[in-house]
């Protein structure tokens, strides 16, 4: 593996609250994680569980309701303790960019394409405005958006080419860390596998750390060194994609896998998990998937469960994983 | 209840907003039930106490404790009106038997001063049915008889801005014998006559009175003074706001004109109102007189719970009246507003195509121009067409006609949103009809918002009407908020605390009305929002 | 690009010039249709005469039908509207029967004063709500305990709620009567009660002096409802927007994040308010005229609606009319010079 031994971004206990009319609600739950230079790191969830806001959460732009505490950190260096235009100089973009999804109208319809590349570079180098559209052009080119886009409005692209767009403002200033939020879903396969082969090849000559949050397994298990589940704001197992893909161990990774339609599968049919995500404004007590859980037990109700290491790198965080004699753990 | 409703009644701003609600609703319908003047700006209406009177609970303020309470003697209108035998108690009748007077008096229910004008001023009061007392004085004399019915009080005030005093009296029989009647007050400082009545030879005999003749002369000689007629009621009646015509005034030159309530009631102890009825005989003598509606009103400088206006009308039946009429051209308004606007906006909503794209530029005509305007151009032609002669419902319908684009356009949008989801699409599917559609699953899902919008309304359309009635285009001729507003302007002065007792009031009511109605508009809407 | 602006433009002219059309054609149906419907006789309009003298009331029909044949009212209606439109859009109001004088000879000695009221109230009341709304918003969104916000807030929301006739009542009887801080009317300042005739800058900075009462007035209630809205579409799109976060994680400087990406945002909704609130100044101008004694439109339209006055009333209307769409229509240009995609058309 490519993997080297520097830690490019930490997770320590990150917590998220978002206040509302109802009451506080708990986006993010006591998650940790760490990835290593180089390494791609996926995270997979139902929409709802809390990955959008991890990631906002680590680049610090949370809504002002929002309150999030825990320690992040990107090359040993605490984000918490930076003030706010310590970190615009320092890290954002420069050391992590990020790619939102594109149905959150990330590109300001009142500005042209161009002009918001400009503003970005212009807010962490001194490049003229020119040089700056010469290299936009190029990083479009290498999505496969014709340069001319610069000086389109954001709403007079399709959603495929906003993403491709966002994609190469995010590598503009050639930053260590991307982390890419459904990055593809607008995109149709082949140009999909045209952007993941290039991140690919940034990865192995660029040593590009990457973390891409997706719902979609199939993306994840293309591009993902190791995967992270998250399930109500909580990261359920973490592992090798390998190991998380082909031997789950959490039940909900289990359902999660279940649900994909597979064409191979003869009979057609695919699982689903039974019931709907939490309430996070009343999450119930103990795991908060027990209520969805066809293997609970007693203690499910009352006590949420630690994360376990069970195999190499492979971590789960469930009461009844060693009690259950199918997964054939030792 | 459905959930719902009471999770808006839960919410303690709803709570507030509908207590202020309540508020208006019993002052506009149990207040103005009970208010004593429907119509105050009625000048039947006017001088209930003195101008521009403090309301009555400013006396426990130190400053204010010794200002004149309204007193009226006697204190009511069977008595004032001899409606009762005890009536002819109230008065006591001192005879000084001078030349061997035989005086009686007898209450006479069958004989009184019925069918007189009414003179349109409230502190006159006139009889509508029988009842006076009879005096009877007879015997003989060529000394000046007077006969005496009066009433002690005690008066413990500063001295009023006014006063009044009045009595009818019929003189049936006057034989051999020259008759004045005199009305006065009397205190230990002295005897003020305050108004007189005499017969030619009454007035003959006060003129030749050695000491005062050449004052009654001049006060007799007054155009505006008719003589005391025999064989009829004869008011009589002095007022302080024209203290020229008060004999007062003439037989003690001292007393200015404009200090007439001062000098009378300098002081504070006992007081003595009555009429004086002063015989001049000339041998045998036989007088008959009949009085009635006898009342002495000393204008208070505080008055009820809201105090006077510059007409000496009721604030508190004002402000009622006034509140219900608000009430009603709000509410009258706001329902006209909700049937329109919600049936076009459902109309253009669902229909969609040519229909909407016409109702939508309606919908902008209204809400772009300025509706002050097309309310006056509306209201002026509607008044010389003679539409109708109720103002208020003219009102209500022109406002309501008027006011419900934003309406429409919410309930379009709305339905809009609603039309896109899946379960109106399936109830289409299936065969819905567009009736059973719009009642089954469109308006449910509008209506709380519809009914929060035109709790908004509400208070717009109030204030709508009281800048008309402000500016004397709306409702005239009886108290409305904009019309007390507007009547404030010319008569606000530092003397009279820039009538703060009408100003404050009516002010903060407009604006409490608009909290109310915001606050609960605003816990529907965000109830709704939590709810979808 | 300059061809599509161009067919905006035009675009938006032909919806205004629509809606005056509407307006005139509404003035046609109260002041002729309805009436006429009614069983009066539009005549009566024209010769001033609300109620018929007894005494006189021969010679007063006769003028009445005299008016009638005159003013061609009982044309068949195509023509009449015509005729009613061409009058307008030609700005021939007739007479004045209260004046005696030609309606737009009364109107343009009074409107002036009305348009430096709305005018400049409208400036003052944008610039206000746009200042107030946007501290309100950055102290909602930066300070803890939001003092900023709150107070902004409250202020704008309690001017909202103030009648203006009955703030207005205040402001005069205690600023103009009492203090004499400001004058008691327009002929007092510029006259000096008959004694003086100023000229000059004198003569405009003492105008300014007496429509500063008014414009303060209308400022008060007229700028809450915008403030109120921009702050809550800039926290709106602050903590919702995805391109406020977006902006936010590329970088940019706060100042950045906030005017060039939240707020102007937020502006659009704000000038689609502007053109509401026009209506709403024009109503308190009526009110502000005749409690400030400021002679301009308002009191002539009131005095006209009173006395039955209908030529000048259809001729009030009108102007009023037309100054509102003119700045409608340059709200327009606002609006597509902040929004593209309303330029471009999207």
């Amino acid at each position: 593996m490519l993997v080297s031994q520097t830690r490019a971004i930490g997770v320590e206990g990150l917590n998220v609250e978002f206040y509302t009319p109802r009451g506080a609600l708990r986006a993010v739950n006591d998650v940790s994680f760490e990835v290593y230079e180089g390494e791609s790191l996926g995270i997979v969830g139902e929409s709802g569980s809390g990955k959008t806001t991890l990631a906002s959460a680590i680049i610090r732009v949370l809504p002002s309701n929002a309150r999030s505490w825990g320690r992040v950190t990107v090359y040993g260096k605490d984000l918490g303790s930076m003030s706010e235009s310590q970190l615009n100089r320092e890290v954002r973009w420069r050391v992590i960019s990020y790619v939102p999804q594109a149905s959150q109208n990330a590109l300001d319809p009142l500005y042209r394409v161009g002009d918001q590349f400009v503003e970005t570079v212009r807010a962490h180098t001194d490049m003229s405005e020119k040089q700056v559209l010469e290299k936009a052009s190029e990083l479009l080119k290498h999505v496969g958006v014709d340069p001319s886009k610069l000086n389109s409005y954001p709403w007079e692209l399709s959603g495929g080419q906003k993403q491709r767009v966002m994609i190469a403002l995010a590598l503009l200033l050639s930053p260590k860390i991307v982390i890419l939020d459904e990055p593809t879903t607008a995109m149709d396969t082949i140009i999909q596998a045209q952007i993941l082969e290039m991140f690919r090849q940034l990865k192995q000559f660029e040593r590009l750390t990457t973390i891409f949050i997706s719902h979609d397994i199939s993306v994840i298990a293309n591009v993902a060194d190791r995967v992270g589940v998250m399930y109500a704001g909580r990261l359920v197992e973490i592992g090798p994609v390998e190991d998380v893909f082909g031997r789950p161990l959490h039940p909900y990774t289990q359902g999660l896998l279940r649900s994909v339609p597979d064409i191979r599968r003869k009979d057609g049919s695919f699982g689903y998990i039974p019931g709907s995500p939490p309430d996070l404004v009343n999450p119930p007590s103990g795991c908060p998937f027990h209520p969805r859980c066809s293997y609970a037990v007693e203690i499910c109700r009352k006590l949420m469960p630690p994360m376990e290491l069970y195999a190499k790198d492979h971590y789960a965080a469930c009461h009844v994983i060693s009690s259950r004699k199918d997964l054939g753990l030792g | 209840m459905d959930n719902f409703t009471i999770n808006v009644l839960k919410r303690r701003d709803a709570q507030v907003g509908l207590a202020i609600i309540l508020f208006f609703v019993l002052v506009g319908t149990v207040g103005a039930a009970l208010a004593p003047y429907k119509n105050a700006y009625n000048p039947s209406a006017y001088y209930v106490a003195a101008p521009n009177a403090l309301p009555a609970w400013v006396k426990i303020f130190p400053g204010y404790s010794k200002l004149p309470a309204n007193i009226i003697l006697p204190a009511t209108y069977p008595l004032q009106a001899f409606k009762v035998p005890s009536a002819v108690d109230y008065w006591t009748v001192t005879d000084p038997g001078v030349g061997g007077a035989n005086v009686v008096s007898t209450y006479t229910a069958g004989f009184g001063p019925t069918g007189l004008p009414n003179p349109g001023a409230t502190y006159t009061l006139l009889n509508t049915a029988n009842g006076s007392e009879l005096i009877s004085i007879g015997g003989s004399s060529d000394a000046p008889v007077t006969v005496y019915l009066t009433h002690s009080f005690n008066y413990t005030y500063e001295p009023p801005k006014m006063f009044y005093a009045q009595a009818l009296v019929y003189p049936a029989q006057v034989e051999g014998a020259g008759l004045a009647v005199f009305l006065y007050i009397k205190s230990s400082a002295g005897v003020y006559p305050v108004a007189l009545m005499a017969d030619p030879q009454g007035e003959a005999a006060l003129e030749s009175n050695p000491q005062l003749g050449s004052l009654y002369a001049q006060y007799f000689a007054n155009p505006t003074l008719p003589p005391l007629i025999h064989s009829s009621w004869n008011l009589l009646e002095g007022i302080t706001t024209a203290s020229t015509l008060m004999p007062l005034y003439y037989l003690n030159r001292s007393v200015s004109v404009y200090s007439v309530p001062e000098t009378v009631f300098s002081h504070t102890g006992e007081y003595t109102v009555g009429e004086l009825i002063e015989v001049f005989p000339h041998g045998d003598y036989s007088v008959r007189l009949y009085q009635s509606d006898i009342k002495f009103q000393i204008f208070g400088s505080v008055y009820g719970l809201m105090g006077t206006d510059p007409h000496g009308s009721d604030v508190a039946s004002e402000y009622a009246t006034s509140t219900g009429v608000a009430l009603e051209i709000g509410f009258g308004s706001a329902a006209i507003v909700m049937v329109i606007g919600v049936f076009l906006g459902l109309l253009a909503g669902y229909l969609g195509g040519l229909v909407d794209n016409v109702l939508l530029f309606v919908f902008d005509f209204l809400l772009l121009i300025p509706g002050l305007i097309l309310l006056i151009d509306l209201d002026t032609t509607f008044t010389i067409a003679h539409v109708t002669p109720n103002r208020v419902l003219l009102l209500i319908i022109i406002l309501g006609v008027l006011g419900w684009a934003g309406v429409s356009r919410i309930v379009r949008s709305q339905v809009l949103t609603v039309r896109s989801r899946s379960y109106v699409q399936a109830a289409q599917a299936m065969g819905g009809g567009s009736m059973y559609i719009l009642r089954r699953h469109v308006l449910p899902h509008t209506a709380a918002l519809i009914i929060a919008l035109v709790t908004y309304m509400v208070p717009a359309l109030v204030i709508a009407d009281a800048g008309l009635d402000f500016l004397s285009l709306g409702i005239t001729q009886r108290p409305t908020w904009g019309n007390i507003l507007s009547n404030l302007i010319n008569n606000m002065t530092p003397t009279n605390g820039y009538l703060w007792w009408i100003f404050i009031p009516v002010g903060f009511s407009i604006i409490l009305l608009s909290v109310g109605f915001y606050l609960v508009g605003t816990a529907i809407q965000e109830e709704f929002s939590r709810f979808t | 690009m300059f061809v599509v602006t161009v067919r905006f433009i035009i675009g938006r002219l032909i919806n205004r010039l629509i809606t005056l059309l509407m307006l005139v054609l509404f003035s046609f149906l109260v002041f002729e249709l309805i009436p006429q419907s009614l069983g009066f006789k539009l005549g009566f309009f024209f010769v001033g005469i609300t109620q018929l003298n007894p005494k006189t009331a021969q010679a007063q029909l006769a003028a009445v039908d005299a008016a009638e044949q005159a003013y061609g009212l009982n044309a068949p209606i195509p023509i009449r509207i015509a005729k009613f439109l061409y009058n307008l859009f030609t700005l021939h109001f007739g007479m004045s029967p209260t004046y005696k004088e030609p309606v737009l000879t009364v109107i343009s000695q009074y409107l002036p004063n009305t348009l430096v009221l709305v005018t400049v109230s409208l400036v003052t009341t944008s610039v206000i709500s746009i200042v107030l709304g946007v501290v309100a918003a950055k102290s909602f969104l930066k300070s803890r305990w939001k003092i900023g916000d709150k107070a902004a807030s409250l202020t704008s929301i309690g001017a909202y709620f103030i009648p203006a006739f009955w703030l207005g009542i205040i402001m005069y009887v205690v600023l103009a009567a009492q203090l004499h801080w400001f004058p008691i009317n327009l002929f007092f300042a510029l006259r000096g009660g008959g004694l003086h005739n100023y000229t000059g800058v004198e003569y405009y900075l003492r105008y300014l002096w007496a429509a500063s009462l008014p414009i303060i007035l209308l400022t008060i209630v007229g700028f809450g409802h915008r403030q109120q809205l921009i702050r809550n579409n800039i926290i709106e799109e602050y903590n919702s927007a995805g391109y406020v976060m977006y902006a936010r994680a590329r970088g940019l400087d706060e100042s950045t994040v906030f005017y060039r990406h939240a707020f102007r945002n937020a502006l659009l909704p704000w000038v689609t308010q502007v053109g509401l609130d026009v209506a709403f100044l024009i109503y308190g101008v009526f009110f502000v005229e005749i409690i400030f004694q400021f002679p301009g439109l308002g009191i002539v339209t009131t005095e006209a609606a009173t006395s039955f006055d209908i030529p000048l009333l259809i001729g009030s209307t009108f102007l009023f009319s037309v100054y509102i769409l003119v700045v409608l229509f340059a709200l327009d240009f606002v609006y597509a010079l902040l929004d593209p995609r309303v330029r471009l058309g999207e």
